[in-house]
This record gives structure tokens, C-alpha cells and sequence, in this order.
């Protein structure tokens, strides 16, 4: 061996056996108490910030302004975020005594591009405790998180509360009930501006069978999946039985394209056969000729275009999931285009409910 | 033809390859042109080799040795460019000159059957006089000595049609129709398949052909023409309300469905799944439960989803359908 190599290999073991010692010992405090060495936590942030302007190099963000991505994500920030990050005027107490501190977000929004925030919400922070998005499989619901974000600087506490909750959302007495009416409102009807599917007189089956694929994360919402993981299956019954049995108030609409929707009309009924898509309504209804489909089919009249579009994007990038018949919808749309998908979801949500 | 295929003993064991998938039991005008231009040129191959065979033979046994380099050289031209190019003339031009006959439109009048290819199935629409068309779907049924009109398509991928008793394969092309047309001589079933690769269930994808007296075949038309009654069965009732009508029509029900086979007369036929299983209840309900087992990637969903009952009733009401 050479010479000079001895005393370093002898001061490297030295080292490695002192820093056993040491932790074996248990004399370093992990408590979040005394917080991180000023240069551990300049080191965690740093690298924390590098990483997330590193990941979203090539990442852009989508339109961001909308309505209802802002309430959704309103809506989720209510249930999911608030109880660390705390509400409009200062975080949470738990947030103050965790090592690193939960920040408040309002201030530090406007330091962060909203491409690195939706990494940030998507993937969470290690070492922290910022938790990843629920459910990987989807971008538009972090987004929506996003849109909100932006937005949350600007809020006062009333407004906030109007944002977050329906009203009259919150005197109701079922805990339940009125956690999900924030969103849907205690008649299912949601908000009146489309952000949130309608769940007033849908099939009781299908609203089953929707609720405990969420729980069970065959059906991928991050949203959903936070306010029904932890429910009992005859909770999500009666919670189905709740909302199928409520009145349908139509949504008001700013604008109709008559030809849009007659386009839609045509394809819904006959399908696409060069495409081979099947006829929309030879599953989902409305019929004519009064013959009656089974209730797991969800019934498609009324419902916002926008949610429609969605989930019509979700089904052909094979991200939808669902229930156990979800797949008959799988071999008959996954071929439609964006054009098509517009027009079929205009036509649907011009259809009148009728209770 | 008889005569001639005693002659070549070493074939007798192709003459196992009778049946209804053969293309050497010719059962129409074209397949007979085709097999006979196998036979003959079977016969010239033969003859050619064993003039070769005695050749060798000649020049190893009885005249080894040199020969004269003149002779010889006589002999490359001769037999190794002149008569091959004399040959090969000759075959080309038989068996280009029945080519006209098999695309030639067949006499005003004639049966016209339309047949498009789709991923793993065939659409067959009869025209009628007054402008209708009877869609069945994986089974044509022609009347035997009268010519035939076929015009082939296809609705996603190329395809190729392939009757072999009755006449060559022909391409089904996406965006264009083919013309096939030959006149079936002999009565019988006869089976036809895919014969160009077209995805992952193409070897599924089989065809039954069915020859029969003029009457038999008007009597068959008649009754595909007609609509089934609603009755409120069961499995008429499942039928509707799981949804079944969005891809298949059963006249009488539900027209809306366009891209599934046209089931108005689904139990009259051979087979189902496009001549893959036998058809009865016991077959059908399988079909219903795991076609994604039965036909890898087939465009219907398998509906084991519902309750055992329905798929019974399912199974019998469409073997109903004859
Ligand atoms: C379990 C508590 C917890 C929950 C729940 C939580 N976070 Fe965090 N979050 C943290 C912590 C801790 C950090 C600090 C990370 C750091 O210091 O790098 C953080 C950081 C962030 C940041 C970066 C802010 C900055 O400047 O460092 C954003 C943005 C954020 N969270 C958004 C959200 C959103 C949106 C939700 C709800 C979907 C959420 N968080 C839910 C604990 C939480
Ligand atoms: C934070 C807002 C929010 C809350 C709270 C919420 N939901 Fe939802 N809900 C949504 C959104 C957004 C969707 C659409 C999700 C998707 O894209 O799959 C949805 C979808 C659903 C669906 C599927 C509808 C369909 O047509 O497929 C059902 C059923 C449902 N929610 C019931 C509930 C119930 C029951 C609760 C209470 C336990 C609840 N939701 C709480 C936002 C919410
Ligand atoms: C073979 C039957 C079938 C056909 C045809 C069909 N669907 Fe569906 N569809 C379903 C089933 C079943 C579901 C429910 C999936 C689940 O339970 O998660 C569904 C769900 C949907 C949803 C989600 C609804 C919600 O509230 O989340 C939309 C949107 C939809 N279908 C649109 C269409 C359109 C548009 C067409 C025509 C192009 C169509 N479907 C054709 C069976 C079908
Ligand atoms: C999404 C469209 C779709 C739906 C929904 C659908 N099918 Fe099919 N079905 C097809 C297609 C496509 C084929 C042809 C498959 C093949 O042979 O490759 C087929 C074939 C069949 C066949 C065999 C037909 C034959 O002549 O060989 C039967 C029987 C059948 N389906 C019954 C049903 C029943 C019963 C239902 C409802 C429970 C149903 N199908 C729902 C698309 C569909
Ligand atoms: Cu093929």
C-alpha cells in the first residue's frame, strides 16, 4: 500500500465509527421543537428550489383563469390543504410548531411560477410533510389547484367563504352531507356554474358504484378520493340514495350553439361508425321510444359540458376508471376527436332533466 | 382434370385437401380456372423435371466424359434462356387471360352481394329491387349456376376475401371497392377466411359460404328480410336496457347500432363470432361473458358484469332469432 494512503483510510474509519457512535448514542435531537441547523435548512430549500425550476423546465400551464377550475380547486383547499396551510389570514397552529414551518401561502405565492407550483402540489415535498396529489393518474385537477392559488392572494376572508362553500352549505347538521355539499350542494345541484358534475335524480346504482370506485382509487380523483376514502360502504349508499332522490335545477346557461348541439344530437343517437363509436344514447338514453336502460349507466341530460369533456378526455387517454362496467364505455369512444367531444357535450347538457 | 391428377401419383396425398376450404374441389367458375391452371402447371413442372432428371442421368451413365463444346453451348442457350422465356410467356399469358373474367361486372340483374371486412368480422348487404338492402353479417348464402356480383370493401384495414372453393383471393381495400364476380356450379357449405393480415384476431376472422337451389336461397332472403316481433322476453328486455343496441341493430328492436354484426337473424346462422364458435345458447352466453378471452381484442366489450340471469336469457332469446 502507499505510504501517504494509510492516514487518510485510518481518518476515514475513525470518522465513520465516531458517527456510529453518535447516532447510536441517541444524543442528536430529531425534534421538530429546535428546528434545522441554519445551514441544513438552507441546504433543504435550496434543493428543494432547484429541483422544482429544474422539473418544470419544459412544463407549461394551460389557461388558468377559468371560473370553475377556481372553485374546484377552492373547493379541494378547503378540504384538503387548509388543516396545514391554514385559511386567507394566517396558517394553521399545527403549521407553526413543525420543523419546517407549514408556510402561509398567500404571501409566498406570487415567488413561484405556476408550472412550479403544480409540481409542487402534484408531487409533494420529501423531508416536509407536503403531501403528493391524492391521485397521480390526472394533471386538470392540479391545475384547477393551481388556478386557485394564483387567485388566493387576492381573497379576503367573505370572499374566500364564498368561494369554498354553497350556500346554506353550512348549516347542515349530517358531518357528511355537509362536507360534500361545499361543493355540490345539499341538493346535488352543485354550484349553478357548471364546476361540479350534477347529482340530483342521477341513478342511484350508478352514484353508488362512482362513490366506492373513488374510495377504493379505481376511479382517479384526487378530490374525490379525500372525501370518500374514508367512508363506509352503506355511508356511500346512503349518500348515493341522498342526492339520486333530490330535484334537478337546470343549469342557467350563458350561450347555446344551435348547430353545435344539433351536430352532437346526430352523433349521440347514430354513433360514428367509420370510427366505430357507438350510439351514445343506445347506452346512456334519452329513448325515444320509452325503453328504459339499467341504472348503472349514468344519465347523461343536463350535466355541465365542461365535466362531460372531461371525462370523455379522461376515458380515451385511458385515465377514467370506474365501476366494474366501465369498460363497455372504453370499447365505444376511444376514438373521437376534440370536435366531436365538443359537440356531444353541448348536446347532452342542452337536454332537459326531466324529474 | 380427373385424368390428369391420376397421372401425378405423388400428389394423390393432396387430394386429401378436398372439403369445404379447398381450393383443388373447385365449386365455381373461378376456383375451377385457378385449379385448373395449378394442375397445368403442376403437369409442365413435372414434365420439365423429369427431362431435366434424364438429362443428368444421360450425362452421367451413358455419356460421361467431354462433349463437343459447340453442342453444348447449343445446349446452355437452348434449354437454359430460350425455353425458359418460351415457358414463361406461356404461363403468363394463361394465367393472365382469365384475369378479365374474374373482374368482369357480372350480367344486369345478377345477385349482387356487398361485403365489407371489418376488425374481425364481415358486413354483408344484399341490395333488393326496391332500393332496401338486408344486412346479415359473417354468411352469404348464393344461389348455385347463376352468376354472382361481389363488390368488396373494407371499413378499417385492408382485408382480403377468400372463398377458396369458389374463386382467388381479392383485397379489400379501405376507400375503394373491388369487383369479384364467378358463377358457384356446385351446391354446398363451403368456408372462406381473411387472408391478409389485419390485427391481432385476423386468424378469427372466417367466413361461411352456403351454395343452394334458387328457391332455397329466395326463401333464405325473405326470411333474413324479416323484422322480429317484440314480445317483452327477458332477453329482449336485457337486450335493450344493457345497452347491446348501441352497436347492434336487431330490426324490430333497435336500429341504432352500426358498428357491431346485424343480430335481427342471428340464430339462423352456422356459426357465430364470425365462424369461430358453434352456434347455440351454451356458445352465445360464452360469447357474452369473455369475448376478450374468445377473440383478443375484438371491438365488444365482454359483459360478465351482469347478473347470470340476464346472460341466460341474453344467450336464448338471440339463438331465438332464427
Ligand atoms: C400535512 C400538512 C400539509 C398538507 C395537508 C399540505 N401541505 Fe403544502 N406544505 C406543507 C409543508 C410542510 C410545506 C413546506 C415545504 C418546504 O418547506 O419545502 C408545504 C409547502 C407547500 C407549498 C410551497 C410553498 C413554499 O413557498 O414553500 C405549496 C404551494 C403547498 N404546500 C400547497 C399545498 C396544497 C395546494 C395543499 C393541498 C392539496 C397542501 N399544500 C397540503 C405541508 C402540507
Ligand atoms: C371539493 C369539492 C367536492 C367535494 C367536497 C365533494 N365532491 Fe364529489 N365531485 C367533485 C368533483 C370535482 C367531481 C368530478 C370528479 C371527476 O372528475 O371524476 C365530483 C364527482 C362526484 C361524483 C361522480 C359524479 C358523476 O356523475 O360521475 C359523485 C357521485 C360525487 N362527487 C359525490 C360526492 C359526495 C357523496 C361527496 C361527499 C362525501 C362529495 N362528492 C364531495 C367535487 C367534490
Ligand atoms: C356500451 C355502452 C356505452 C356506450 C355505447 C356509451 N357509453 Fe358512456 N358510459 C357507459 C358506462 C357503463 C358508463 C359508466 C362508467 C362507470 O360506471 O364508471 C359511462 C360513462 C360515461 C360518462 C361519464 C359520466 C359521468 O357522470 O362521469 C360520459 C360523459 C359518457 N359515458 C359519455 C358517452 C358518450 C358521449 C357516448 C357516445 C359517443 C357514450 N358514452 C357511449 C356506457 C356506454
Ligand atoms: C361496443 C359495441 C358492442 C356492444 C355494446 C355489444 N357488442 Fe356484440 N359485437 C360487437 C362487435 C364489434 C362484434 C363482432 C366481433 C368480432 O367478431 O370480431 C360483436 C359480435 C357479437 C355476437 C356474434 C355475432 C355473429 O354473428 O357472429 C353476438 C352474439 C353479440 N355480439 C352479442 C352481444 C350482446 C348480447 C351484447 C349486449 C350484452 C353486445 N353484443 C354488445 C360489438 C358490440
Ligand atoms: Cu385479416
Amino acid at each position: 500500500m502507499k505510504n501517504w494512503l494509510r492516514p487518510i483510510i485510518l481518518f476515514l474509519i475513525s470518522l465513520g465509527t465516531l458517527g456510529a457512535v453518535v447516532m447510536i448514542s441517541g444524543l442528536i435531537p430529531i425534534s421538530a421543537s429546535s428546528g434545522h441547523w441554519p445551514i441544513t435548512a438552507w441546504i433543504l430549500e435550496f434543493s428543494m428550489k432547484r429541483s422544482v425550476s429544474t422539473y418544470t423546465l419544459t412544463k407549461e400551464s394551460p389557461h388558468l383563469e377559468d371560473q370553475r377550475m377556481i372553485q374546484r380547486g377552492a373547493g379541494h383547499y378547503e378540504i384538503g390543504c387548509k388543516q396545514c396551510h391554514g385559511g386567507v389570514e394566517k396558517t394553521n397552529i399545527i403549521g407553526l410548531h413543525t420543523t419546517p414551518k407549514i408556510p402561509h401561502l398567500p404571501p409566498v405565492i406570487k415567488e413561484w411560477k405556476p408550472e412550479e407550483l403544480f409540481r409542487i402540489v402534484k408531487h409533494g415535498v420529501k423531508f416536509t410533510g407536503m403531501p403528493a396529489w391524492p391521485s397521480l393518474q390526472r394533471d386538470d385537477e392540479v391545475w384547477s389547484m393551481v388556478a386557485f392559488l394564483l387567485q388566493f392572494p387576492k381573497l379576503d376572508w367573505k370572499s374566500y367563504q364564498k368561494l369554498v362553500h354553497a350556500p346554506g352549505s353550512e348549516k347542515i347538521e349530517h358531518d357528511v352531507l355537509r362536507s360534500c355539499s361545499h361543493c355540490h350542494g345539499l341538493d346535488g345541484n352543485g354550484r349553478q356554474t357548471g364546476a361540479f358534475p350534477l347529482l340530483s335524480g342521477q341513478n342511484a346504482e350508478y352514484l353508488e358504484n362512482s362513490l366506492k370506485a373513488y374510495a377504493k382509487g379505481e376511479r382517479h380523483s384526487g378530490t374525490m378520493k379525500i372525501v370518500t376514502y374514508n367512508l363506509e360502504s352503506e355511508m356511500l349508499k346512503e349518500l348515493a340514495l341522498h342526492y339520486s332522490k333530490q330535484k334537478r335545477r337546470p343549469l342557467v346557461k350563458q350561450s347555446v350553439d344551435q348547430s353545435a348541439i344539433e351536430e352532437g344530437s346526430r352523433l349521440a343517437k347514430m354513433g360514428i361508425p367509420e370510427q366505430h363509436v357507438a350510439s351514445c344514447i343506445g347506452c346512456h338514453g334519452p329513448d325515444e321510444s320509452g325503453l328504459t336502460r339499467k341504472p348503472y349507466f349514468p344519465d347523461l341530460r343536463g350535466q355541465p359540458a365542461d365535466y362531460i369533456t372531461t371525462q370523455l378526455d379522461l376515458f380515451l387517454k385511458g385515465k377514467r376508471g370506474g365501476s366494474e362496467h366501465v369498460q363497455l364505455m372504453h370499447k365505444a369512444v376511444h376514438t373521437l376527436t376534440e370536435l366531436q367531444i365538443k359537440n356531444l357535450a353541448l348536446y347532452f347538457e342542452s337536454l332537459e332533466f326531466k324529474n | 382434370m380427373k385424368q390428369l391428377k391420376a397421372e401425378f401419383l405423388f400428389l394423390f396425398l393432396l387430394i386429401s385437401c378436398q372439403g369445404p376450404y379447398s381450393a383443388l374441389g373447385p365449386a365455381g367458375s373461378a376456383a375451377r380456372t385457378i385449379s385448373g391452371m395449378f394442375w397445368w402447371l403442376c403437369g409442365a413442372g413435372l414434365a420439365i423435371w423429369l427431362l431435366f432428371v434424364a438429362l443428368e442421368l444421360y450425362a452421367i451413365l451413358v455419356k460421361p466424359g467431354p462433349h463437343d463444346l459447340k453442342k453444348t453451348r447449343l445446349f446452355v442457350i437452348g434449354g437454359g434462356v430460350i425455353f425458359p422465356v418460351i415457358i414463361i410467356t406461356i404461363s403468363i399469358y394463361f394465367s393472365l387471360a382469365p384475369l378479365p373474367d374474374l373482374v368482369k361486372m357480372a350480367p344486369k340483374g345478377s345477385v349482387v352481394v356487398k361485403v365489407s371486412g371489418l376488425q374481425w368480422w364481415w358486413r354483408v348487404k344484399y341490395p333488393l329491387a326496391n332500393d332496401q338492402e338486408i344486412e346479415v353479417a359473417n354468411e352469404i348464402w348464393l344461389p348455385v349456376n347463376e352468376p354472382v356480383q361481389f363488390l368488396l370493401s373494407s371499413e378499417d384495414v385492408i382485408h382480403s376475401f377468400w372463398v377458396p372453393s369458389l374463386a382467388g383471393k381479392i383485397d379489400m381495400i379501405p376507400g375503394q371497392t373491388n369487383h369479384l364476380s364467378f358463377t358457384p356450379t356446385k351446391t354446398g357449405h363451403y368456408l372462406g377466411s381473411c387472408a391478409e393480415f389485419c390485427g391481432t384476431s385476423h386468424a378469427l376472422m372466417r367466413l361461411d359460404v352456403k351454395v343452394v337451389e334458387r328457391n332455397v336461397f329466395d326463401e333464405w332472403l325473405k326470411k333474413q328480410e324479416r323484422s322480429v316481433k317484440k314480445t317483452g322476453s327477458p332477453g329482449e328486455t336485457a337486450f335493450v336496457s344493457n345497452g347491446c343496441i348501441s352497436c347492434h341493430t336487431v330490426r324490430g328492436i333497435s336500429s341504432l347500432g352500426k358498428i357491431g354484426p346485424d343480430l335481427t337473424h342471428v340464430g339462423s346462422r352456422r356459426r357465430i363470432g364470425s365462424g369461430i364458435l358453434n352456434n347455440d345458447a351454451n356458445q352465445i352466453h360464452r360469447w357474452i361473458d369473455e369475448v376478450d378471452l374468445i377473440k383478443p381484442e375484438a371491438k365488444m366489450p365482454s359483459f360478465k358484469s351482469l347478473p347470470i340471469e340476464e346472460r341466460k336469457a341474453l344467450a336464448k332469446w338471440l339463438e331465438g332469432l332464427k
